[in-house]
């Protein structure tokens, strides 16, 4: 009996300092704390990119991209504002009147910052509903939002906020059923896509009339030619199938649809899916056939034609042109919680580097 | 449904009352000679199996699943305020853990997981932890643990009745009753409760709606969290002698939480989750001849309505069967082999029919218990799930305890265990919309553990001390990530779980006075195999739990203390900080006659702690709770 106790004894300890070693070898692989102070930039020219997070948990963020030196800094609105993060989940931004407007989601809210991105004051939460998008005339935003308690099938509850700029606040709401998303200004007449019902939405500004045009898909963006008419992307979703998703043209004197340039699989991500090239002459577009990795597709506006620029794509948000030194800058996603990518090219397509953003990076903003 | 439970509960005690002159016999309800070694202790000795007693959740009969876990067990369950929550084992994610009620595995098919929050501990006689991967026996989705909802048979003779309630902070209120009646032979067993918790608690704000001119934190209340519950179930057993008998279980859920907001969305407008769940299982057995047999059959309907759509329902219907037959072929060896057959039926708004009509499952299973040496225990596990258009892996495991030392007072095992374990892609990672992807692989894990038990009993004092080491390799981690177009389900990591777990227990014993301590330790390295050294989120490095109970008399107090470490939220490096939490109870069981009453009061998050468990959710400061408990008894 003695020597079983004194056997087990001596295997105890043994085994209790092999679970100690276990421990500390599992143990010993922690990070280091990166303690770098961050320190508040004086300079604005770059590139801004608006990661949008993960939906509800937080996340959204800014990356700075100083194209000029090459430098990148992500989470940038924590550099400049120490102690602070954004709150929301960014879904759009843009810059109006020296004044960067980012549209928040969860919590619905439009954030207000300089171009130094300091907080010019607290974000606008009365009558910003899941807002999406916003345009600026004269004193005002006009921003798509959801609504309060979207059905997220025909949307009877979105609208279009009227923003003023300087009181701050909203002064009215156009109800907009139908979930618009991109917005547009011609002539004072706001264009809305809508992104549940295949029309595009003509708000006359001055009486506030509205007209529909119809479209064969239901649409998400704008973006004008030289002529002020309007490109818009015309998708296919799974509530709104379509076989016509791709470019429709519209033509703002007429109010009509002029053209259809069918290209299947066009992105139905809320993000920059659009963009041009300065003279327009080229537009650039994010598309991709289920099952086939995603690709960048020029449409040339001369013959309406589509062929694929950038090929080979995975998890492609968006696109955007840096309108001072003209590359191309590819927005990725990784995942919901991991960092997103920037791919750089060229005009002519190459590829020139790829920068780590934030979590899901949506638009990017230029500023020189 | 809460006048309901107590006209139940008043009419039971009527009933018991009036058939019954003599002296009652009250206590809580007796769980003797009731249990049979379940198959999966069986055949998987070693396995690393706690349980929650029903002793301990006696102490708090509101308590969901997520609560008896976040306070009574160190496996970390991501999640908001009641609402919503999730089960995390051993660092893996929420459809990596089974939960079981008799044959059935109720997670929902179409997530992947159960609501940890919408499951009421009060409908069951304790709850056992499985840590691992247990596919060979539980099938699909046992990768990180296994939850066993468990049901005693107590073949009741005569009348047993429990009435509960708990008011508490927060606008909670709890009823539950249960039921027995029986003649020693047949027994039915009702059980049913309502619970509802306005969660209106006030919590310190970083996030509010002035955060950019003033970014100190402010006191708010929490809205758009209350939360709703009721269920009732009722078991039927009849048993034709000691080795036959036939057993069955109808669960309804009817589940209701408003979609907690973030902290930032605080008082803006939330939407609401409605489920509904029926969940049957019927089983014979038969153990009277060499080969004892068991024949089951269940049927389950799945129902969730979100913000009363009902354009956007998702329904699943589910037909199980099972039939399993035992033999022994030596008094050291059993060898059991099995066939479930599941027939699924998803109504999915998201699913187009022509993709998805329905499915079935097949799965066939073989366990060998032997003892190849003199204290030694080993089983041999395998299965072989097959499934309409989808290939699922062999999946075997070996699982052995060895018994070091046995003397009257010490007892020393080591324990091991390789197995196989795997999770089919749920019908929304392979059918939702376009995204689902069906070309998805089964992901597939290995799992490979020791450790070792040692007991130590001197007169009515007893210890015990457990230690395991885990290895998990997780292949194709199913994870929704933008594909080429829109987000899609898609293969993507390879994860490594790797960790130690301490448990540490003693029951002393000093005059009158009963205690039992303990102490759980858990440090849990995992992280994608490819990538960076980086923990993966929501999944703590450390934690633990130790915890006190103390009895004299008639009355008794217990603390808690569970310690969560820091967790990424993401993977750009946001953390949730690490907390400890404190929760006191003290019990008084009054008696009269063999009747009893019994009171409990609690006082959860002593400290007032501001601690998350999903980022950018609210939790509960301190809160009180009251609960009064009622045994009544008259067994013949």
């Amino acid at each position: 009996m003695y020597s079983k106790s004194k056997l087990f004894s001596l295997s105890g300890r043994l085994i209790w300092s092999l679970a100690l070693i276990g421990a500390m070898a599992l143990n010993a692989c922690s990070e280091d704390d990166n303690n770098d102070e961050p320190k508040f930039n004086k300079d604005i020219p770059g590139a801004y990119f608006f990661n949008f997070g993960n939906y509800g948990t937080g996340g959204g963020s800014v990356t700075r991209y100083d194209f000029r030196k090459n430098e990148t800094t992500n989470k940038y609105f924590e550099t400049q504002n120490p102690g602070m993060t954004i709150n929301s989940n960014i879904q759009y931004g843009a810059v109006y009147n020296d004044t960067i407007y980012l549209m928040g989601n969860s919590a619905d809210e439009l954030i207000s910052v300089d171009k130094y991105f300091k907080p010019t004051g607290n974000a606008v939460r009365d009558g910003i509903e899941k807002p999406r998008f916003f345009v600026g005339q004269g004193d005002y935003l006009y921003i798509s939002c959801l609504g309060a308690d979207p059905d997220w099938q025909e949307m009877p509850g979105s609208y279009i906020a009227v923003y003023n700029t300087k009181t701050r606040e909203v002064e009215d709401k156009i109800a907009l059923p139908g979930g618009p998303e991109g917005l547009a200004l011609v002539n004072n007449k706001l264009y809305a896509a809508l992104n549940y019902k295949p029309q595009a939405a003509v708000i006359d500004l001055t009486t506030d009339d509205i007209d529909f045009i119809d479209l064969p898909a239901v649409s998400s963006y704008f973006l004008k030619d030289a002529n002020e008419n309007l490109y818009v992307t015309l998708v296919s979703t799974h509530g709104d199938p379509s076989d016509k998703a791709g470019l429709g043209y519209i033509n703002t004197t007429t109010d009509e649809l002029e053209d259809n340039y069918v290209l299947e699989g066009v992105s139905s991500t809320y993000a920059s899916i659009l963009t041009a090239n300065s003279d327009r002459s080229t537009l650039y577009l994010v598309a991709a056939v289920w099952g086939e990795p995603g690709s960048i597709f020029a449409f040339d506006t001369e013959t309406g034609e589509f062929s694929k620029f950038i090929e080979n794509l995975s998890a492609v948000n968006g696109v955007e042109i840096n309108p001072i030194n003209k590359d191309i800058y590819v927005l990725q996603s990784g995942s919901v919680s991991e960092a997103g990518i920037v791919s750089i090219y060229n005009v002519e397509g190459t590829h020139q580097k790829d920068l780590n953003v934030g979590i899901s990076p949506y638009w990017a903003l230029f500023l020189d | 449904m809460r006048l309901l439970i107590v006209i139940i509960g008043l009419f039971s005690s009527l009933m018991l009352r009036a058939g019954n002159p003599e002296p009652l016999v009250i206590d809580t309800i007796h769980l003797e000679g009731v249990t049979l070694m379940s198959d999966y202790r069986k055949f998987q000795p070693g396995a690393k199996i706690d349980r929650l007693s029903s002793e301990q959740l006696q102490l708090m009969p509101e308590a969901s699943l997520e609560q008896a876990l976040m306070r009574l067990s160190p496996i970390y369950v991501k999640g908001n305020a009641g609402g919503l929550s999730t089960i995390r084992f051993r660092g893996t994610s929420a459809n990596h853990t089974a939960i079981r009620l008799g044959g059935l595995n109720i997670n929902s098919l179409t997530l992947g997981h159960a609501n940890a929050s919408s499951i009421p501990t009060y409908l069951f006689d304790g709850i056992n932890l499985q840590y691992g991967g247990s596919s060979a026996i539980n099938g699909s989705g046992s990768i990180g643990g296994t939850v066993y909802l468990e049901q005693q048979s107590k073949w009741t003779k005569g009348q047993q009745i429990n009435v509960s309630t708990t008011r508490g902070s927060f606008g909670e209120q709890f009823y539950g009753t249960k039921f027995y009646i029986g003649n020693g032979h047949w027994e039915s067993v009702t059980k049913a409760y309502w619970f509802q918790k306005d969660n209106d608690f006030y919590f310190n704000n970083p996030f509010h709606e002035n955060y950019y001119t003033n970014p100190q934190p402010v006191r708010e209340k929490q809205s758009g969290a209350a939360i709703k519950n009721k269920g009732v179930l009722q078991q039927v057993n009849y048993r034709f002698d000691s080795a036959a008998n036939i057993q069955s279980t109808f669960w309804y859920e009817d589940s209701w939480h408003e979609v907690q907001p973030n902290m930032q969305s605080n008082n803006q407008p939330t939407p609401e989750l409605r489920n509904k769940n029926f969940r049957s299982w019927l089983a014979y057995e038969n153990r009277k001849n060499p080969v004892a047999y068991k024949l089951g059959a269940g049927y389950v309907h799945d129902e969730q309505l979100y913000n009363r759509n009902e354009a956007q329902l998702i329904v699943t219907d589910r037909l199980v069967t099972e039939a399993s037959a035992g033999y022994q072929p030596a008094s050291n060896q059993e060898i059991k082999a099995g066939v479930l057959y599941k027939h699924i039926v998803p109504e999915v708004y998201a699913y187009s029919k022509a993709v998805i009509d329905y499915e079935q499952q097949l799965d066939l299973y073989l366990s060998y218990l032997f003892q190849p040496v003199e204290r030694l225990k080993a089983t041999v596990n395998v299965r072989q799930m097959l499934v309409t258009n989808f290939e699922a892996p062999f999946t075997p495991a070996l699982v052995m305890e060895y018994q070091v030392l046995k003397l009257s007072e010490q007892q020393l095992s080591l324990t091991s265990g390789f197995s196989r374990s795997f999770r089919i892609p749920t019908f929304n990672d392979r059918y939702w919309g376009v995204q689902g992807n069906p070309n998805l692989k089964a992901e597939d894990g290995l799992n490979a553990e020791g450790g070792f038990l040692y007991l130590y009993q001197k007169t009515q004092n007893h210890y015990k001390a457990k230690v395991n080491f885990f290895y998990m390799d997780v292949n194709n981690w199913i994870q929704w990530s933008p594909g080429s177009i829109d987000w899609e389900a898609q293969n993507i990591d390879r994860v490594i779980s790797k960790g130690i777990e301490v448990q540490l227990q003693a029951y002393i014993s000093a005059g009158n006075i009963d205690t039992e301590w303990g102490t759980n330790y858990s440090l849990n390295p995992v992280n994608d195999k490819e990538g960076e050294q980086q923990q993966l989120i929501y999944a703590p490095r450390h934690t633990g739990n130790a915890y006190g109970n103390l009895k004299w008399g008639s009355g008794g107090l217990g603390f808690e203390g569970i310690y969560t470490g820091e967790r990424l939220h993401n993977k750009v490096g946001d953390k949730l900080p690490a907390h400890f939490l404190t929760n006191l109870s003290a019990w008084y069981r009054f008696k009269y006659g063999q009747q009893s009453l019994r009171l409990t009061a609690q006082v959860l998050n002593l400290l007032d702690k501001d601690y998350q468990n999903e980022g950018y959710y609210a939790m509960p400061g301190r809160s009180f709770k009251l609960s009064i408990s009622i045994d009544l008894n008259n067994n013949h």
